[in-house]
């Protein structure tokens, strides 16, 4: 994976978050900044974009196709059936960023309880749960993605459910490895004698230690799932047309690469941008919780 | 070691069991019926026969399972509807193209990973550093069709140096030269996101060392400066880069699928993708079962090299 | 010694190279015509293959008792000429041809052509009736055969070069029909090629009577055919044929600019006047392949006739085929194929007028509030779709004017031809078809009740109809054909509005400045045998 998952453990019991330390980190680490400013702003670019956008996605102009850049009313030119890009892109951003989130909270969510179940009782339920995860690592993302989605069929929730379950054996292997760190720690081995009960040790103690670790990981993921997401839409497997979708734009502007490169270029120039800004995110996100970690 | 390989070789056992259980339940839960689905009006009672017999169609799925494995361990990867053909004549030379690709691709992604990394190292902190790590990220996070088409629109289409699909030219009988000039595009394609990678690794990996003691204690020792690299730092660098190649593999598969539809290189993942739009079951199945199986071999591989390497990986 | 310097220069200079090299290939010595196939080539048993695409490779290998000259741009239908057979003769009342065949044709193998071996053939997809097949009947290429096959009542072989078609009714243009099939046109396979390589065989080890025979075949990539040079009618201009499988469109064109195409069909229809800027040659002709949409007639939504008028009136072909298709089609008003005898370019259906379609649309209980969503099915590409996305969506955005929310469902070529066996389904509403021929009798196998759901696939079932399709498909005067199919073409498209008309290609092919003698006739495939290279 791009990103290195996390070591050590976080250096207190009870990781808090504190505003006030938010602002410290943001003001000292001004690239993490601009990346958080300008996810935020995609986001609500993207919800607004109903309200926002200067055209409909889907409206045909036969007389306007493949306008180039920075034609008066349609700045970022127009596609083969002389849809406005820009609103396509306003439009795209909400498939797109559906389609990173949401898997990544799935399979966070369905990888804690993995790993936490696996690392903290062990013995023949670990065996169990990390010989099957070892089979989805035997696949590569993108070849898992593929089949699963052609399992279920094109469209955006197969794509959701498929991404999910691919990148739940990673993150569940992290949460895994943190568990295994934590149970050595005084403060388990203290709750326990106190007679703590396993639900109370999961929930209470091992969890606010263990998933602070994992958003820088999910971070950087949501990056990733954005790219492989976008793949499968490219291929045809994700959103249908005429729904806007990042993935789809690109494929569609392949035929004329030559004449109207922008059709293609664009929409994928936006997928770069947001899968770097999640990754330098996220790594801005690790050096908050453990500068020790910084290369 | 001998034990290692032993106890490692043992372990993919299941694994790779687990990968056909995975595909089979994944194909065999494709919607509708699985025979009226890819075939057309075209084809005769025979050959839905030949289609029914050979998965037992109307057999219990555990009887289906097994009768696959059987056909599997006998090297029978089934007949292609769409291709007419049986898979594996179908899959054979996919295989040796995308090992042909593949290989390039990782080649080319060691050496820019290996000189963008070492010099952004040398000259931490300043300019060239950090151009080299920016545009390493950004070739690193970018989608692999998304690269594939810049590098088609700047070096194909404007300034027509290569050709923008397949492996040889539609003229001509196939020759090297016509090979290397339709490999290169395609090969810088896949190359990127693993050289990315590695490039990240080769710079931290340098970093570290550099500073390391026992480099400092040969330089004190009147070393000259390539021979405490070659001799000290060169090894201590390459077990961490060779990790992480290895592990670049997942990304170079992934990427391989992308770039090979993009170009129309006639691989395994373009193969895959006909299939799965042909709906042709036994081709899909057999690329998938191909890949995951190539990518468990290539990690254990890597593994072995790895712990050949530096003893100290050996313990997990 | 490791210097990084000397590493990199040495690195550098090393892929100067390695880029530079390819520059000295050595091009071919003889005459080569490389030709893109817009379609996956599954084999190459010519009884069994069903699209143009791979029709035009499939004549270079085989020929049909009777040919239409191909190499003649205006004529309208093109005109039949002899090939196996060298002359031929109908009834008076258009129900027994008889076939005079050829002598000293051989087959590929060497192996002669006569009446029995005509007959062998025809039996390969033809039965007398159930149960009286042949030892060589082909079930997989019966099906497509039988769109002129279930009017064969006998055949028989008189003398060793002559055999007799006797029909169950009167067929006038059944000779035509034999070759204008496509998905089932008839053949002359050789006998002796089945017999050794099996039915299924045929597919890869084709052996016909053409001018070209079979050298090789790289399922997925290309098929390799040479001149044949124990042909009996005038030899080919060029020693070898490389047809080049292409899914990709761009792919395509761009191989092509680079010269590494000679022909190439289905050109996407942006690229056709910047490929003409270009100084590449680009010919279009009115050919009989239309894409006219099929109702379902079984939908509980569109029983409703004023919903199908409202549809059929929604529909802006003009502005699809002159603004999102230029060059590449024209607006469609007839259900009676282009190209083919009874076709009349006068006729129009139900005029463009939205106002009048909405109005029609609230008549029938629908509006703003309450919309109707319908499914479509659509190739993404395939043998005879022009640019079946852009149209998907055109339709798409014209319905929904109208109160209708179109869902598109992509297909690959492959699995959409395999719904059609079936009719539409309660699951899918228009089904977008690009089907056309050269002959009359066309017409009547996609509306008459009786080929449900074998070529009628929207379940269309109109007695009347069907009366006029049966006269004008059996009598011989041309203009009383016309005026039936006239009547036909009012009923169907403008009152019943059972499918709808929406354009015409006219398969823009693009061709290399130095490939001479290229035709594109009125027809969905073109030959080559006369086509030469002069570099």
């Amino acid at each position: 994976m791009v990103a290195c998952p996390p070591a050590g453990p976080a250096p207190r019991h009870a990781a808090r978050w504190r505003g006030g330390r938010l602002a410290i980190w943001l003001r000292r680490d001004k690239l993490a900044a601009a990346c958080l400013a300008f996810v935020l702003l995609v986001i609500l670019v993207s919800i607004l974009a109903p309200w926002i956008s200067p055209y409909h996605p889907a409206e045909n102009d036969f007389d306007m196709r493949y306008a180039g850049v920075g034609t008066p009313g349609h700045w970022l030119g127009t596609d083969g059936l002389g849809r406005d890009v820009l609103s396509r892109l306003m439009w795209g951003g909400r498939t797109s960023l559906l389609i990173g989130f949401l898997p990544v909270l799935i399979a966070t969510l369905a990888s804690v309880a993995l790993g936490m179940i696996a690392g903290y009782f062990g013995g023949l339920i670990d065996d169990v749960i990390m010989r099957c995860l070892d089979v989805l690592f035997a696949f590569p993302m993108v070849l898992l993605a593929l089949l699963l989605v052609g399992v279920l069929g094109a469209g955006v929730g197969s794509v959701v459910i498929a991404l999910a379950v691919v990148i739940v054996p990673y993150i569940s292997r992290v949460v895994r490895t943190a568990v295994l760190s934590e149970l050595a720690m005084d403060y388990v081995l203290a709750a326990r004698a106190a007679g703590a009960s396993n639900f109370e040790l999961l929930s209470r103690e091992l969890l606010p230690n263990v998933v602070p670790p994992l958003l820088a990981y999910a971070t950087v993921l949501v990056g990733i799932v954005i790219v492989v997401g976008a793949g499968l839409s490219y291929l045809g497997l994700g959103v249908q047309p005429p729904a806007a979708d990042w993935g789809l734009m690109v494929a569609e502007g392949q035929q004329v690469l030559r004449e109207a490169p922008h059709v293609t270029i664009v929409p994928g120039l936006m997928i770069v941008v947001l899968a770097v800004v999640f990754n330098l995110l996220g790594d801005g996100i690790r050096d908050l919780l453990d500068p020790r970690l910084r290369t | 070691m001998g034990r290692y390989v032993l106890r490692r070789s043992l372990a993919i056992i299941p694994v790779l069991i687990g990968v056909t259980l995975l595909v089979f339940a994944a194909i065999h839960a494709l919607p509708g019926s699985k025979v009226l689905s890819i075939v057309g009006f075209q084809v005769s009672p025979e050959m839905v026969a030949r289609i029914e017999s050979y998965y037992g169609l109307d057999q219990p799925m555990h009887v289906q399972y097994a009768r696959y494995m059987g056909h599997l361990l006998s090297g029978d990867l089934g007949y292609s509807i769409s291709r007419k053909s049986q898979v594996g004549s179908v899959l054979a030379p996919a295989v040796a193209n995308t090992a042909i690709l593949a290989g390039t691709g990782l080649v080319l992604a060691v050496l820019a990973g290996l000189i963008g990394g070492f010099a952004a190292a040398f000259h931490a902190g300043s300019p060239v550093d950090r151009g080299i790590t920016s545009l390493m990220l950004i070739v690193g996070t970018a989608p692999p069709f998304w690269l594939a088409l810049v590098l088609i629109l700047v070096l194909s289409i404007q300034l027509e140096l290569f050709p923008a699909t397949g492996m040889y030219s539609p003229r001509g009988e196939p020759n090297l030269p016509d090979l290397l000039h339709h490999l290169v595009l395609p090969a810088l394609a896949v190359a990127a996101q693993p050289a990315a990678i590695i490039a990240k690794v080769a710079r931290s990996a340098m970093l570290e060392v550099r500073g390391a003691e026992f480099v400092t204690a040969a330089r004190a020792k009147g070393l000259p400066r390539s021979r405490v690299f070659s001799g000290h730092v060169l090894r201590n660098v390459l077990s961490p880069i060779v990790t992480i190649t290895g592990l670049q593999l997942g990304y170079l598969v992934g990427g391989v699928i992308f770039v090979e539809v993009v170009f129309g290189w006639p691989g395994i993942g373009f193969q895959l993708f006909q299939s799965i739009l042909a709906r042709d079951i036994t081709l899909t199945m057999g690329a998938s079962l191909i890949i995951a199986f190539a990518f468990v071999f290539v990690n254990f591989l890597a593994d072995l090299i790895n712990a050949l390497l530096d003893p100290r990986h050996e313990v997990q | 010694m490791l210097n990084f310097k000397r590493f990199t220069m040495g690195l550098l200079f090393g892929l100067v190279l390695f880029v530079t090299l390819p520059w000295t290939v050595q091009a071919a010595e003889d005459k080569t015509l490389v030709v893109a196939i817009e379609a996956n080539m599954p084999g190459f048993d010519a009884h069994v293959i069903c699209s143009y695409a791979l029709y035009r490779e499939i004549i270079t290998m085989y020929e049909p008792l009777v040919t239409t000259d191909l190499t003649d741009a205006d004529a309208l239908p093109p005109k039949l000429v002899p090939a196996l057979a060298e002359r031929w003769e109908i009834s008076p009342d258009a129900t027994e041809v008889t076939f005079h065949i050829r002598k000293g044709v051989k087959f590929h193998d060497g192996t002669e052509v006569d009446a029995d071996v005509v007959d062998w053939n025809f039996r390969r997809v033809w039965r007398k009736g159930e149960g009286e097949e042949a030892p060589q009947y082909y079930t997989a290429a019966a099906g497509g055969a039988s769109f002129w096959s279930d009017s064969v009542k006998d055949i028989r072989v008189i003398d060793k070069h002559t055999i007799k078609v006797f029909l169950k009714h009167p067929f006038p243009e059944f000779v035509r029909q034999l070759y204008a099939t496509t998905c089932g046109s008839f053949f002359v396979v050789s006998p002796a090629a089945v017999a050794k390589y099996g039915q299924e065989g045929l597919a890869k080890n084709p052996v016909g009577t053409g001018p070209f025979k079979f050298v090789e075949w790289v399922p997925g990539d290309r098929i390799v055919v040479e001149r044949f040079d124990g042909y009996w009618g005038p030899p080919a201009k060029v020693d070898r044929i490389v047809f080049r499988e292409f899914t990709n469109m761009a792919a395509m064109v761009a191989g092509f600019r680079r010269g590494e195409l000679d022909i190439i069909p289905a050109v996407p229809p942006d690229n056709i006047a910047l490929l003409r800027d270009d100084g590449f040659k680009v010919a279009t002709n009115l050919v009989p392949n239309m894409i006219y949409l099929v109702l379902n007639l079984k939908d509980p939504v569109l029983k409703d006739v004023r919903v199908r008028r409202a549809m059929a009136m929604a529909i802006d072909k003009e502005t699809l085929a002159n603004k999102l298709l230029t060059d590449a089609a024209e607006a469609a008003h007839s259900i009676v194929s282009p190209g083919s005898p009874p076709y009349d370019p006068e006729f129009r259906s139900l005029p463009y007028d939205l106002e009048k379609a909405k109005a029609l649309m609230r008549e029938a209980g629908y509006g703003p509030d309450k919309r109707v969503t319908m499914h479509m099915p659509n190739p993404a590409s395939g043998s005879g779709t022009i640019a079946p996305m852009p149209i998907a969506m055109a339709i798409q955005s014209n319905l929904s004017k109208i109160f209708i929310d179109l869902k598109v469902e992509t297909l690959e070529w492959y699995g959409f031809i395999s719904l059609l066996s079936r009719g539409l389904q309660p699951d899918a509403q228009i089904l977008p078809m690009p089907w056309g021929m050269s002959t009359g009798y066309f017409t009547r196998q996609v509306l008459h009740s009786k080929k449900q759901p074998f070529s009628n696939y929207g379940w269309y079932s109109n007695p009347e109809v069907d009366r006029l399709l049966d006269e004008a498909t059996s009598t011989p005067d041309l203009a009383k054909s016309k005026a039936l199919f006239a009547q036909v073409n009012q009923i169907v498209v403008n009152e019943d509005v059972a499918v709808i008309p929406a354009l015409i290609d006219l398969s823009p092919t693009a061709y290399q400045p130095y490939v001479k003698n290229f035709v594109l006739p009125h027809e969905n495939w073109f030959v080559l045998h006369q086509v030469d290279i002069e570099k």
